[in-house]
């Protein structure tokens, strides 16, 4: 008997059968659904979890600052900072050598004076009732440049809008500092995106012995809102060009230091480590070359730690659901094989072996419990959606960023696939003493 | 026949399945932009305390300099104000050609002879020094240079603005004319030069925007 002949018995006998073939799939569909709503759950609360230790960086970042490691700089997750020491591009390279390293990302934070936009918000924007926008007249501020062509490497998260484009010379994005600065909190962050800032980069003129402080201004549209912790204050987010020329501006006056810029070309390096295993040796190596380095890594590692033995006992609730559906794949199939000795008889009788009968019953269980599990996965998807709008609503009153919920496809397929195992392994039984069953006691007991 | 719909009706599940999940992410990538290089330029100002923070406490963004920065120029351009408060168009050419020669600015926009004018420079040192300036400017390759005459609320101005139309002509510079416009400030007590309040700096602003515009249309 081929696959396809065997798949045709399968599909008839729950065609024949359908209204306990759709009992035993909505059995094993809510079970799915329970597991796979858990495992979405869990995923949300870890992704959130750790979006919130890292500000959404990579798990397995480290910054290492233009400065000495200071004493006892590797007992903490947080910096100890020496005597100031330059990063240049020289100490970036040997770095990016480091085995286990993968991927180096530059950030130069810079003093610039910000004229914000007037007025500050969108002339479109709906701010709620009461909430007004207010300028600024404390005009310091400080500038982060990034690669933003390696935005996910950096502690990032966007709030609102888009990140600036990575070589665009026009385009900033704005922290959550500057709304902050403008009275409106994060759930207005939209109201900014859209206004033009200007931004100035200070620099000493010595002109026949007085010293001036001149700017170099610069236009710039606000893309975007972020959160950042880059491990300073900065109001304005903007692709590493742009930054670098402004520093390089400020320090050809010669006297850079005055306004807090030391010689160093990069304030910072986030140091992507290829594993969470590999940060501690990292840190070390790096301390090693002469330079300080912080990294949330043993909180992470306790959180991850925690976070999965939730997501065990969530899996565990869901699977005990599945196994429950599974007997009832068990229970349905007993019943097909007791209604179907005639049938079974006259597939042996045709020279059909046990094994094609094996086949038979165990396409007709894998088929129940993965269609199942497939339209379990979808329902434990919207009642994952679901349950994240009250949360959502929730800690939106709370100040807090909603959450969101992807369809993680390795939840859905190993649901699938699980529920799918599961019922071939429940149809075990039923397919045995089908296929053990003598094709004359068959025939002959009807 | 019954089986053979069955599992199109599979197939179809397990698209539309496929179909949904590739859906579900969500992007923040940041888009291409660029700035066409014909905007990305750099733009100085040549002046004294005219062209400096108004006065009676005034802020940046409302000197002349800035808001004709931020309404004239495309938003590709940087600036740079090199504006000191009491100098003489003489000693201007001391003090700022040197910086001015290091930022190579493709516009230049100068309202000098405020100090001159109250500290009574006389017309032929006037004449030269505005002279060597403009030709220092010219020298740094700027090729959209806009030079001002001065309010007629400087004082007894009309012989230095004579010069400067005069100059201006002479280096092709694009002239914007202030002696007609009603531009309010005061005298700074201590050089005699005239200092334009907020009013007067957007009076100075839009008449150089004005100007730019007529000249350079294509921004």
């Amino acid at each position: 008997m081929r696959w396809r002949d065997a798949f045709g018995f399968a599909a008839r006998s729950v065609e024949r059968r359908l209204g306990r073939a759709a009992l035993t799939v909505l059995a094993v569909a809510l079970a799915a659904a329970l597991l796979s709503s858990l495992l979405i759950a869990g995923n949300v609360a870890r992704e959130r979890v750790l979006d919130e230790l890292t500000h959404g960086g990579p798990l397995t970042g480290i910054r290492v600052d233009a400065a000495a490691p200071g004493l006892g700089a590797l007992d903490s997750d947080s910096a100890r900072l020496g005597a100031p020491r330059a990063i240049d591009d020289a100490a970036l390279a040997r770095i990016k050598r480091l085995d286990g390293v993968r991927a180096v990302s530059p950030v130069v934070i810079h003093p610039v004076l910000m004229l914000p936009p007037d007025p500050p918000v969108r002339p479109d924007a709906k701010l709620p009732p009461g909430v007004s926008a207010t300028t600024f007249s404390d005009l310091n501020s400080s500038i982060i440049g990034v690669d933003l062509r390696r935005a996910g490497d950096v502690p990032l998260s966007l709030v609102a809008g888009r990140l600036p484009a990575p070589d665009a010379t026009t385009e900033v994005a704005v922290t959550l500092g500057y709304l902050q600065r403008l009275g409106l909190t994060k759930d207005q962050a939209d109201a900014v995106v859209g206004t033009e800032l200007e931004y100035g980069a200070p620099r000493v003129f010595r002109e026949l012995g007085s010293a001036t402080v001149r700017g170099r201004w610069s236009r710039a549209l606000i893309v975007g809102v972020v959160a950042q912790d880059t491990g300073r204050d900065g109001e304005i987010l903007a692709p590493l060009p742009q930054v670098l020329a402004a520093r390089a501006w400020t320090q050809a006056g010669g006297d850079a230091t005055s306004f807090g810029v030391g010689t160093s070309k990069y304030s910072a390096l986030f140091v992507v480590a290829q594993r969470l295993d590999d940060v501690v040796r990292l840190r070390q190596a790096i301390t090693d070359i002469g330079y300080s380095t912080s990294a949330p890594e043993s909180l992470i590692t306790q959180v991850q730690r925690y976070v999965h033995a939730v997501e065990i006992v969530l899996g565990g609730i869901g699977l005990i659901a599945l196994v429950i559906a599974a007997l009832g794949i068990t229970n349905a199939l007993l019943a097909a094989v007791r209604e179907r000795r005639r049938e079974i008889g006259v597939v042996k009788a045709i020279g059909g072996r046990d094994r094609d009968v094996r086949r038979m019953f165990l396409l007709e269980a894998a088929m129940l419990g993965s269609v199942g599990g497939l339209l379990g996965a979808f329902a434990g998807y919207a009642i994952a959606r679901t349950l994240a709008a009250f949360v959502n609503r929730y800690l939106t009153e709370q100040g807090y960023a909603g959450v969101h919920v992807g369809l993680p496809m390795v939840i859905v397929f190993g649901t699938v696939a699980g529920a799918a195992l599961l019922a071939l392994v429940a149809g075990t039984i039923p397919a045995q003493r089908a296929a053990r069953l003598p094709a004359r006691r068959a025939m002959g007991d009807r | 026949m019954r089986g053979r719909r069955a599992e199109s009706a599979l197939l179809a599940l397990v698209v539309v399945f496929v179909g949904a999940c590739s859906g579900g992410g969500r992007s923040s990538a940041p888009q291409e932009s660029t700035t066409p290089a014909s905007q990305v330029f750099t733009a100085v100002v040549l002046g004294d305390a005219a062209s400096v923070v108004a006065s009676g406490g005034g802020a940046i963004r409302d000197t002349w300099p800035q808001q004709f920065y931020l309404h004239a120029l495309p938003r590709g351009a940087t600036f740079v104000n090199l504006a000191t408060e009491s100098l003489t168009v003489d000693a201007m050419v001391a003090r700022a050609v040197p910086a001015l020669a290091e930022l190579h600015p493709k516009v230049v926009a100068v309202l000098a002879g405020m100090t001159d004018a109250g500290a009574r420079t006389a017309t032929g040192s006037f004449a030269a020094s505005v002279r060597e300036l403009l030709s220092a400017v010219r020298a740094t390759g700027a090729r959209r240079v806009l030079v001002a005459t001065l309010p007629s609320g400087a004082g007894a101005v009309g012989p230095y603005n004579d010069i400067i139309r005069l100059e201006a002509a002479r280096s092709r510079a694009v002239l914007v004319e202030l002696s007609n416009v009603s531009v309010s400030g005061v005298r700074d007590p201590t050089t005699g030069g005239f200092v334009p309040d907020a009013a007067g700096h957007r009076a100075i602003a839009a008449a150089f925007e004005r100007a730019y515009a007529a000249a350079f249309p294509t921004g």
